[in-house]
């Protein structure tokens, strides 16, 4: 009560005390003039670095940073998902998984705690290309931390307890992502962009995996370790408070004397399959109070020229921002959909093109038709992406870059993986912001034009199977195909 | 011209805390006239500035019926005013290559937008103009109220973690404002009409219930000119908020909540104070030993010992109004539940009983200290934790005392709060389950 009234006289003075201020009148005109502006072109500063390689092969970047007393590691181990085969599909999550959980120098136990008294996190991560490493910790543990990241690289424990124990996990995760809408979607989706022997499908194979991972054994991993996880296929980059020397000692006496366990390269599996294009596979998901949808195509890999100009002109169609055209349809207009956005991945072998939603039921068919006909509409010229669009993107694009990389580990961490995983240039960045802002709408209607493909679209819905084929049926769509999530 | 006399806080320095020597950054903290808050965090790393607009209202201030106002109308917020038509906020701000969003969470909304610095005057005028001109046209709304469902069904509805999470807390905070989760009912959001958004808003968006936060490129003195030339003009309102009233959880109540998935879940909810009780440091330190670290105790039993859970953790939701703390354990079947509640609290007991070893303790302090550190490296994180003890506790040191409470933790603080919040068993369980 006495809050009350204490809260009611507050009011009052402070209305008393409320100044007369010249009022602002709210107009269009008055936004349109603090608006328009056109930023600078960023230029990302790259930071004094040194690189040098290990007579192991191992390739080391390192740079100080002395503003907070941290230390930052960034890595990658090339070749990623590329390294399995289809009888040991999985694999790759499975040994990194195992790895950092316990070695032969430290059990289970002794690692968490090890890693908990000195602040110690890492992380590993597969990718389609390279297997991903992650990790960091205060300066005053810089030690502590590269013993422990190269204990794990370097001796992890297969034979352990915990085999069967992380084996049964990921049969269970495998078992349960396929009782769930975006993983169904995407393992259907991979499956027929890539086919079912292709690495790059393997990720979200569930059923692949549910079969593969149930077979491992600690040889198996043991051997993959020694066929994958070498110096001569890692690169590591290490950004804080230090002094260089030091690391450069620091992590000589951690993996100076690991010796190469394979060759430096292997050569990729190329991708042979044709996607079932224009075909709709519905994946029934009992319980869905809606239904969500993947479509695309395959696309080009990284090295191609116009991925630049394509990633724009797919900004412009898809980027999930409410100012790209499926949002202004999709959500604006029509109230279909929270969120719809079109994505591109570039990979070493091949890439993929999708666009994801989730959508009601009702609305099922014309959201696809939107999506295909959005598409068209660039592609035939019939509503062609203008330079004022691309102007936006592209502003867009200088305001925020610096963003992205404000820190010393964003950008030698870019400098690293364009030069050594990608085969770029160290300064790729740069030269990536200096091709952007040379592009022209011509340009990007162009390359847009030749690579979207709204005729070869493929899509898979999940959801109640009924719901959608009556939206589909009702709509004219006779194409698809209907398989149980359980398949 | 008003000549400011600039407030400049000292931010704290964690030397104090954890004799580690950081930099202390400096902001600007400025109460207007008619009850606006301003604090600036100048920070000239990259030329963008971040504009944010919180309001001291979220879904605990929604009444029986109405849930989800708060929610919805941070989307209608987007809609336009008399001056901006539907689409222009966006298009503005992505103009100038900026981006913009917005987000609510049980006890405050926030609307921010990141431009490039030379654009501040532009967020700023945006968000004053929605601040009290906001305009609702039916149509509109009726079909962003599609979107927001839409969002539910995605978000909740599809979800077997958020869903099962849903329907325990409903039932265990039923009638409180804890009683809904934060996006709302789908029986109430298909009575809601924009009349009664448009008196939500008028009701709770004020100045004197608002604050502006300004983090980035830009000169503190300018940018507070800014402020009170786009929001000094208007008057305070009066905010009646809802009464607050508490649940009364007592003994164990456990809910079988069937869904969608492949593996088990255990989720058990116990009430604690508000955030700035002194208590939930130690409550924090408590979770990360029981549950949280990779060698927690419970982590320890289950996961490594018995292999009987897949995962398991717990979390505080620390709010202006006493919160709670969600337990979690991820199990492979249902037939493991009743067994792992057994372990969980026996593990319970065993710290309450016998407390905690030194280094369990220096794990946390250590834990919590690198998350600080690295929080540091930009300021905007930190600067959400200053305005957000401003706005939940008007204490913008709030986060100091928070640090400072973190390392005075002794192994009794632990044992103390395992026994005073958890061990007495006061709470909800629900296990989601496998459907059949």
């Amino acid at each position: 009560m006495f809050r009350d009234r204490f809260a009611n006289a507050l009011l009052v003075v402070l209305v008393v005390l409320s100044t007369v201020v010249s009022a602002v009148q709210f107009t269009p005109e008055l936004f349109e003039q603090l608006a328009g502006a056109k930023n600078k072109v960023p230029n990302i500063p790259i930071p004094d670095y040194e690189r040098y390689v290990l007579p192991n092969g191992m390739v080391v970047y390192v740079a100080e940073d002395k503003r907070l007393p941290i230390v930052e590691v960034k890595g990658y181990v090339k070749y990623g998902l590329l390294n399995e085969r289809s009888e040991i599909a999985g694999i790759s999550n499975f040994m990194l998984d195992l790895m950092n959980s316990a070695t032969k120098n430290r059990d289970e136990i002794a690692l968490a705690e090890e890693k908990e008294l000195h602040g110690v996190s890492i992380v590993f991560g597969v990718k389609p290309d390279y297997y991903e490493i992650g990790a960091s910790a205060l300066s005053e543990d810089l030690e502590a931390l590269l013993d422990i990241l190269a204990d794990e690289l370097r001796n992890p424990q297969f034979r352990g307890d915990n085999f069967a124990r992380k084996k049964q996990e990921h049969l269970q995760s495998f078992a349960h992502a396929k009782t769930q809408e975006q993983n169904l979607a995407r393992m259907y989706f991979y499956r027929a962009l890539y086919g079912e022997d292709h690495p790059y499908s393997f990720l979200y194979n569930y059923d692949l995996l549910l079969k593969t991972v149930s077979a491992l054994t600690p040889e198996q991993v043991e051997d993959f370790h020694k066929q994958t996880i070498t110096p001569n296929r890692i690169v590591l980059v290490i950004v804080g408070d230090f002094e260089r020397e030091t690391v450069r000692n620091v992590v000589e006496r951690y993996f100076g004397d690991w010796e190469p366990t394979a060759p430096a390269d292997i050569t990729p599996p190329r991708v042979t399959n044709r996607p079932p294009y224009g075909e709709i596979l519905v994946v029934d998901r009992p319980t869905s109070t809606q239904a969500y949808l993947m479509m695309g195509h395959d696309l080009f890999d990284h090295r191609f020229e116009g991925r630049i100009a394509f990633l724009m002109a797919n900004r412009v169609y898809g980027s999930g921002m409410f100012n790209c055209r499926l949002m202004k349809v999709l959500r604006t207009q029509k109230g279909y959909v929270y969120g719809v956005s079109a994505g591109m991945q570039n990979h070493e072998v091949a890439g993929e093109y999708f666009i994801t939603t989730s959508v009601r039921y009702d609305a099922i068919a014309d959201t696809i038709k939107t999506v295909v006909e959005e598409m068209r509409a660039i592609k035939d010229g019939e509503r062609p992406i203008t330079e004022e669009e691309l102007f936006e993107v592209v502003n867009l694009y200088n305001a925020q870059f610096p963003n992205a990389y404000r820190d010393t580990i964003s950008i030698l961490d870019s400098v690293a993986f364009n030069a050594e995983i990608r085969g770029r240039s160290p300064n790729y960045v740069n030269e990536f912001i200096q091709a952007y802002n040379s592009l022209t709408a011509d340009v990007v209607n162009q390359v847009f034009s030749e690579h979207a493909h709204p005729d070869r679209l493929f899509a898979v819905i999940v959801g109640l199977k009924d719901k959608i084929v009556e939206d589909l049926e009702r709509n004219g769509y006779k194409n698809y195909r209907v398989v149980s999530s359980g398949r | 011209m008003r000549k400011w006399s600039l407030l400049t806080v000292l931010f704290f320095s964690l030397v104090l805390a954890f004799s580690i020597n950081l930099p202390t950054p400096e902001y600007v903290h400025r109460v207007l006239p008619n009850g606006l808050q301003v604090f600036i965090f100048e920070d000239r790393t990259v030329p963008l500035v971040k504009v944010q607009v919180w309001y001291k209202v979220g879904s605990i201030d929604e009444t029986e019926g109405k849930t989800g106002a708060a929610h919805l109308l941070e989307h209608t917020m987007f809609n336009g005013t008399h001056a901006l038509e539907k689409g222009k906020i966006d298009e503005l701000i992505t103009s100038v290559g900026g981006e913009c969003n917005a987000g609510t969470y049980y006890d405050y909304t926030v609307y921010y937008e990141i431009v490039p610095s030379a654009k501040l005057e532009l967020a700023l005028a945006i968000e004053a103009d929605r601040m009290r001109n906001l305009k609702i046209d039916p149509e509109d709304f009726y079909r962003e109220l599609e979107v927001v469902k839409q969002e539910r069904r995605q978000s909740v509805e599809n979800n077997f973690i958020m869903s099962g999470w849903e329907e325990l807390q409903g039932k265990a905070f039923r009638g409180t404002p804890l009683g809904h989760h934060i996006i709302g009912w789908m029986e109430d959001l298909e009575s809601m009409t924009h009349d009664y958004i448009k008196s939500f808003y008028e009701m709770f968006y004020a100045p004197n219930n608002a604050i502006v936060s300004i983090a980035g490129d830009v000169d503190p003195q300018e940018a507070l000119e800014l402020v009170e030339k786009y929001f000094g003009e208007y008057e305070p309102a009066r905010i009646e908020r809802p009464e607050y009233t508490q649940a009364k959880i007592e003994g164990e109540t456990i809910l079988r909540l069937p869904r969608l998935t492949g593996v088990a879940l255990m989720l058990q909810l116990y009430q604690v104070p508000e955030g700035n009780h002194e208590d939930i440091a130690a409550i924090e330190a408590l979770l990360d030993i029981w549950l949280n670290s990779e060698s927690s105790r419970v982590n320890r039993e289950l996961y490594y010992n018995r292999g009987l859970i897949l995962a398991c953790g717990g979390f505080t939701t620390t709010l202006r109004i006493p919160g709670y703390v969600l337990v979690y354990a991820f199990a492979y079947g249902e037939e493991d539940l009743d067994q792992i509640k057994e372990a969980m609290d026996e593990e319970l007991e065993k710290i309450a009983k016998e407390g905690v070893s030194p280094e369990e303790l220096e794990k946390v302090k250590k834990s919590k200290l690198k998350q600080l550190v690295f929080a540091l490296k930009d300021i905007r994180e930190l600067a959400d934790e200053v305005v957000l003890g401003a706005l939940r506790y008007g204490d913008p040191l709030f986060y100091k005392k928070y640090i400072e409470n973190v390392s005075k933790l002794t192994e009794e603080d632990i044992q103390r709060v395992a026994r005073q919040y958890f061990l007495t068993k006061n709470r909800y369980v629900g296990y989601v389950v496998p459907k059949d």
